[in-house]
């Protein structure tokens, strides 16, 4: 896989998870658990700035970034706070394994920020209920 | 979301293939009493081969220390498996390894992850840093830095 492949289908990813985090944040308005909605707001924002660089660096390469569906599936029961949180894990676990395919494709200032955006993420995964993992991002990769 | 076309081990084994390949033919060509007198060329030297040593030598020398070490089971575990995706053999227990204090496990662990992370950056492999970023991220995951202060 070219840099610029891995680049925009770590973008794509970015576009689900900003579209998929916000909809839960809104399912979550509806509960009385302020942890959880601040761990989805601090979430939101992360891959939302990662999301607007992955558009400059792929930008910077001459490219044309992808743009994002009109809407992703979300699970039809999206009601409790343990449905909420195990989707915000799922994405996160996802995108850990995004990273992982873009550290695999890309070298230098790109792949470190790669390494740190996989770290980063796998971090967040214990807010949602996620538990210590050895090898994150490899399983599925 | 995106996969991967390579796993981890294919790319890992490929790797030692093409060099135990490399070996053999240029065995073979030194029986041939008609060949050029010249030197056999050397096979080629993975680039990436001390770091893929180094990063073995660090997890063994972890789980030396954490096995004699009382709590840590989980992190020895932990060590194993990621040992076991760089194709390393965990080290013979022995008597000789001493324990380590709460904050030389928080101490070595810290530098290990620190290590791992700059492996990742300066490997030639792709494949390779995407095994050498998972350990270390694996390593910060683990409750032992997650609760210390940095």
């Amino acid at each position: 896989m070219s840099e610029v492949d891995a680049l925009q289908r770590t973008l794509a990813a970015e576009h689900a998870a900003v579209f998929v985090l916000g909809a839960l944040g809104g399912r979550a308005s509806t509960l009385t658990d302020p942890a959880l909605r601040t761990a989805l707001s601090a979430a939101y924002d992360v891959h939302l700035e990662r999301r607007n660089h992955l558009r400059t660096m792929i930008a910077a390469r001459g490219e044309e970034p992808i743009a994002a569906e009109p809407a992703y599936r979300l699970p039809a029961a999206l009601s409790t706070r343990e449905q909420i949180a195990d989707e915000a894990l799922r994405l996160q676990r996802a995108c850990v394994v995004t990273y992982g395919a873009l550290v695999a494709a890309t070298a230098g200032t790109t792949r470190g920020w790669a390494v740190g955006a996989m770290t980063q993420t796998a971090l967040t995964e214990a807010d949602f209920g996620g538990r210590p993992q050895a090898l994150p991002g490899l399983h599925g990769a | 979301m995106s996969g991967s076309p390579l796993s981890r081990r294919t790319a890992l084994r490929s790797g030692g293939a093409v060099v135990v390949l490399g070996a053999v033919v240029l065995s073979g060509c030194d029986l041939d009493p008609t060949s050029s007198s010249a030197p056999p060329a050397a096979a080629p030297r993975d680039p990436d081969q001390d770091i893929v040593e180094a990063a073995r030598a660090e997890l063994s020398g972890l789980i030396g220390r954490l096995s004699a070490t009382d709590g840590a089971g989980s992190l020895v575990a932990v060590h194993r498996a990621q040992l076991a995706a760089l194709d390393g053999s965990p080290p013979p227990l022995t008597q000789r390894a001493r324990a380590l204090s709460a904050e030389q496990v928080v101490t070595r662990e810290r530098r290990a992850a620190g290590r791992f992370t700059h492996w990742s950056l300066t490997c030639a492999n792709g494949d390779l840093a995407r095994v050498l970023a998972s350990v270390a991220t694996g390593i910060r995951m683990q409750p032992v830095l997650r609760g210390a202060s940095s």
